[in-house]
């Protein structure tokens, strides 16, 4: 007896996980098509239409808003920090010295907020989900958001965790030491998590080995720290965040802003 | 001159399972996908891009000098290298310095006795034996031989039991 198809799509898409990413059905007729290009994030970053409440900053909590600011901030000072930082295990450290001692005009000012704005990101993103979790916010329709941003948080911790590494100095390696020794326990995908053995990950090919291009923290680990902390980390929280916006406007605030 | 009879595609309910185009369809997608997740799994798996096959990394094995530099009863740190030889008369051991909790670098304390962790406070003993702290085993030791030169020789990539001692 062959499974009947139709039954199986019905159980993948009648149900809340499905129905909170996707609302509704597609009818392909022109006027749906037209909405279709009009409502695209990827085509329109500002929704064609937009209610009262989600432009009201009078009442503002803003977290969100401030975390959203303070990465724009990140995002502008890092760029000014790559003209003079080089990652090579021979020249990191110095060249963050350089920075810091202003032998680069502004570039303790640079660095530093630089450091102190990854870790007001933290700070901001944790008390921004604090406040969705308090106010409910994170209640239907917005359980997809909910997802999105608990992504977005990931990734807030990824970057912070990454940029930890860069100034090559002794407390960014042994953090990163211990911080990839505790993704080498992961179940099934680290050599010293539970059930390493069963898909054969040991040391120099496991998760561990993934994100620091060796068994031991080299100089390939500085370089891949460097372009995920510059390119690959920020290109995608840049990316969901632009979903994330645009499911509070199509969704409007739960309460006052 | 014969008669051509059109008739209309007899369609039979029942979707993919029964109908032949449909078939081909999803046998066509099913291949594509599979090739797809193959290409995938061969650029991001764990013999793709982000593992290197060939590591610029120190050799695990090295000569760390002669026998007689270093001093009876002692623990020596050989800082560059993560190990510590320790010699008690002409029995020489080699115990790693990696902590075997989340893998800082301990260090001898002479006037305890022991091998203490700067992280997270594990304590061995001098036998490499943890005894406080979240270490969850002893530290490892490695295996110790004599070049022909008659060096010291460690190999980091054989642990051996804690017992094991090179005597010279």
């Amino acid at each position: 007896m062959l499974p009947d198809l139709k039954e199986i799509g019905d159980k993948i898409t009648q149900n809340n996980i499905w129905k909170s990413i996707f609302r509704h059905g597609y009818e392909d007729t022109p006027r749906n098509r037209m909405l279709q290009i009009l409502g695209n994030v990827w085509l329109h970053i500002h929704p064609t239409t937009v209610t009262k409440g989600s432009i009201n900053i009078s009442f503002t909590w803003c977290l969100g808003g401030l975390t959203f600011f303070v990465f724009l901030f990140e995002t502008l000072t890092g760029v000014l920090l790559m003209f003079y930082y080089t990652p090579d295990v021979n020249r990191a450290y110095a060249d963050m010295l350089d920075l810091s001692n202003n032998a680069i005009p502004l570039g303790r000012l640079l660095r530093n907020t630089h450091r102190w704005a990854g870790h007001a990101m933290v700070i901001t993103v944790c008390f921004h989900m604090l406040r969705v979790f308090l106010t409910g916010s994170y209640k239907a329709p917005r359980q997809f958001n909910w997802v999105l941003g608990v992504i977005l948080l990931v990734l807030t911790l990824l970057l912070s965790f990454t940029g930890y590494l860069l100034p090559w100095d002794q407390l960014g390696y042994w953090a990163i030491t211990v911080g990839t020794n505790m993704a080498g326990a992961t179940p099934f995908a680290g050599y010293q998590g539970p059930f390493a053995e069963l898909f054969g990950f040991t040391i120099d090919n496991d998760i561990r080995f993934g994100l620091l291009g060796g068994t031991s923290i080299q100089a390939p680990a500085l370089l891949r720290a460097y372009v995920w902390h510059c390119i690959g980390l920020p290109a995608m929280a840049g990316g969901l965040m632009i979903l994330h916006f645009w499911r509070i406007r199509k969704d409007g605030f739960s309460g006052r802003l | 001159m014969p008669q051509v009879r059109m008739e209309t595609e007899k369609r039979e309910e029942g979707g993919i399972w029964t109908s032949r185009r449909s078939f081909f369809t999803l046998a066509a997608w099913g291949i594509f996908l599979v090739t797809i997740g193959d290409y995938l799994w061969n650029l991001l798996g764990t013999t793709g891009f982000f593992f290197p096959k060939v590591l610029y990394e120190p050799s695990k094995r090295f000569a760390v000098g002669y026998p007689q530099d270093f001093p009876d009863h002692s623990v020596v740190t050989l800082k560059a290298r993560r190990v510590f030889v320790v010699r008690e008369g002409n029995a020489f051991q080699a115990i790693s310095m990696i902590c075997q909790h989340l893998g800082c670098a301990v260090h001898w304390t002479e006037e305890k006795g022991i091998f203490e962790c700067p992280c997270h406070g594990s304590k061995y003993y001098k036998d490499g034996v943890n005894f406080a702290g979240p270490a969850p085993r002893p530290l490892y030791h490695f295996h110790t031989s004599l070049s022909d030169d008659g060096k010291l020789v460690i190999d980091t990539s054989q642990v051996i039991e804690r017992d094991r001692k090179l005597v010279i």
